[in-house]
């Protein structure tokens, strides 16, 4: 009984925190078409999510890129079927590889920053302060950073798939002596324009995810230093679930 | 101006205002004075629409707005200025940015009319000079003047000071009664203040309520409390000799 008791509460305070998020979704989404437009706000979280992100997406994405060219360059070998790696790095990278990890990357990096800088800003009463000033919080604090997300992470996605598949002609050409005609060639062969718009709309979604969820974990601190610790902690494992869960669902409607 | 209907309010299990009544008249100087946790600042809260009553109903200027949406609010607390405890300046901006904030958002200003009323704002609490400088490297009086600062930014209707002198030294707590009183008689504002400092209280208070374990026990001028009886009212009372003793 004890255990089921624990159970039920759990179930509940997961339903009715999925509630609260769709809630506080449909609210941010509502504000982004009220005025006044920050737009010098808008630029500032552009560049901190999209720009000061990008060495470590492009970083991942080069490395991916390489890991999977070598991975397949020694099994397709065994059948003589080498000349197909560009199209597997090309179509893994655009469809699937990009997208989730640059959003489990930026993830880590931003989710986490969002939900302490507005966890902070909870305990410290200056959301507060914003009400009691007229300023609705959603549409201050929501808005750049749902927008920024929702607009970088494609931009990010889109140079990750070309460093990646870079990094994977630049092992198989300079390492193991491949034609470099035959990597890129299959690459262009074998990647529909579908399989990089795709990825790209993934991107966007996981981005407003991203955004989203370190908003939702920072307004709902409690508590002090401890209170934005576990903020940030649980923005991230949400943000990194909801990636993952996502890919599935958007994959099933997509392909 | 400001009318509380018996407001009950509760978190969990624990009932935090049992039926609270109170009328603040427009222009006076209002003090509620009460221990810790006694709900002052959660009446604050109701004051301002930062939380909605259980039970109970808020009137301001008359008119119900107990119900009022979040949109409703926001219209409503333009006539007000609020200073937090603990100032809750915004960290990411400095001094003059953070009273100019509330000018940005709701007027159509030119950058000249918003640097003129800063500096009137920030020249009222004492602050001219100051205007680089970020949160964290005010010290505690600062920051809470330059909380008064943007409280005032807009001209509001009423003054709302959550715990102004709480924390602070003598000097401090006294300098900021005096910015408080320059406020009200400057800008002729309603203000309500939470302490439980008794030496500010009676410095600025035209009316106090005493509130304890969730209930108004006590309200009068400041004449009333030194000649009440009450037990809780004498034991402040104590506090204020116990202070002036050591000062």
């Amino acid at each position: 009984m004890n255990f089921l008791d624990r159970l039920g509460k759990w179930v509940l305070n997961a339903v009715a925190e999925a509630g609260d998020f769709a809630i506080l979704c449909w609210t941010a989404l509502r504000s982004i078409f009220k005025r006044p437009f920050d737009i010098r706000n808008l630029f500032k979280q552009l560049e901190r999510i999209g720009v000061d992100s990008m060495p470590v997406v492009l970083l991942t994405a080069l490395f991916t890129g390489m890991v999977i060219a070598l991975q397949t360059y020694s099994g397709f070998k065994r059948f003589q079927a080498q000349s197909m790696v560009g199209a597997l790095v090309g179509v893994s990278l655009t469809r699937e590889l990009a997208p989730v990890l640059a959003g489990l990357m930026v993830s880590g990096r931003i989710a986490s920053a969002i939900a302490a800088e507005i966890g902070t800003m909870r305990v410290t009463e200056q959301v507060d302060a914003l009400e009691v000033m007229g300023v609705d919080p959603v549409q201050y604090l929501f808005v750049p950073r749902i927008l920024s997300g929702t607009i970088m992470m494609p931009l990010l996605v889109g140079i990750a798939d070309v460093i990646g598949i870079y990094g994977g002609f630049f092992l198989l050409v300079n390492v193991f002596g491949e034609n470099p005609d035959m990597y890129l060639n299959k690459v262009y062969q074998y990647t529909d324009v579908h399989d990089v718009t795709s990825g790209l709309i993934k991107a966007a979604v996981f981005g407003f995810i991203i955004a989203m969820v370190g908003c939702f974990k920072g307004l709902r601190t409690e508590g002090g230093a401890e209170g934005v610790g576990n903020a940030t902690t649980s923005a991230v494992v949400m943000a990194s679930l909801l990636i993952l869960v996502l890919d599935f669902f958007l994959s099933k409607l997509m392909f | 101006m400001i009318e509380l209907k018996n407001i009950h309010k509760s978190f969990g299990s624990k009932h935090v205002l049992n039926g609270i009544n109170l009328h603040i008249v427009k222009g006076e100087s209002f003090i509620i004075l009460g221990g810790s946790g006694t709900g002052k600042s959660v009446m604050l809260k109701h004051i301002i629409g930062l939380m909605k009553p259980d039970k109970g109903r808020v009137f301001i200027d008359g008119k119900d707005v107990t119900d009022y949406t979040r949109e409703q609010w926001f219209d409503i607390r333009r006539r007000f200025g609020m200073s937090f405890q603990e100032a809750a300046l915004f960290d990411f901006m400095n001094v003059f940015e953070n009273v100019a904030f509330p000018i940005r958002r709701h007027t159509r200003s030119t950058e000249m009319e918003i640097k003129k009323r800063v500096g009137y704002c920030l020249d009222i609490v004492g602050l001219s000079g100051n205007e680089l400088l970020m949160p964290a490297e005010l010290s505690g009086g600062m920051r809470r003047r330059a909380g008064f600062a943007r409280s005032i930014a807009l001209n509001p209707e009423v003054l709302l000071f959550d715990e102004p002198t709480t924390g602070l030294d003598p000097v401090m707590t006294d300098q900021i009664d005096n910015v408080i009183n320059d406020l009200r008689r400057g800008l002729d504002v309603t203000c309500v203040t939470i302490t439980h400092d008794m030496v500010s209280a009676f410095d600025i208070a035209d009316r106090m309520v005493m509130l304890h374990e969730g209930e108004i026990v006590f309200t009068g001028t400041p004449d009333d409390v030194m000649k009440s009886r009450l037990p809780i009212i004498r034991s402040f009372l104590k506090g204020r000799i116990c202070e002036e003793k050591t000062q």
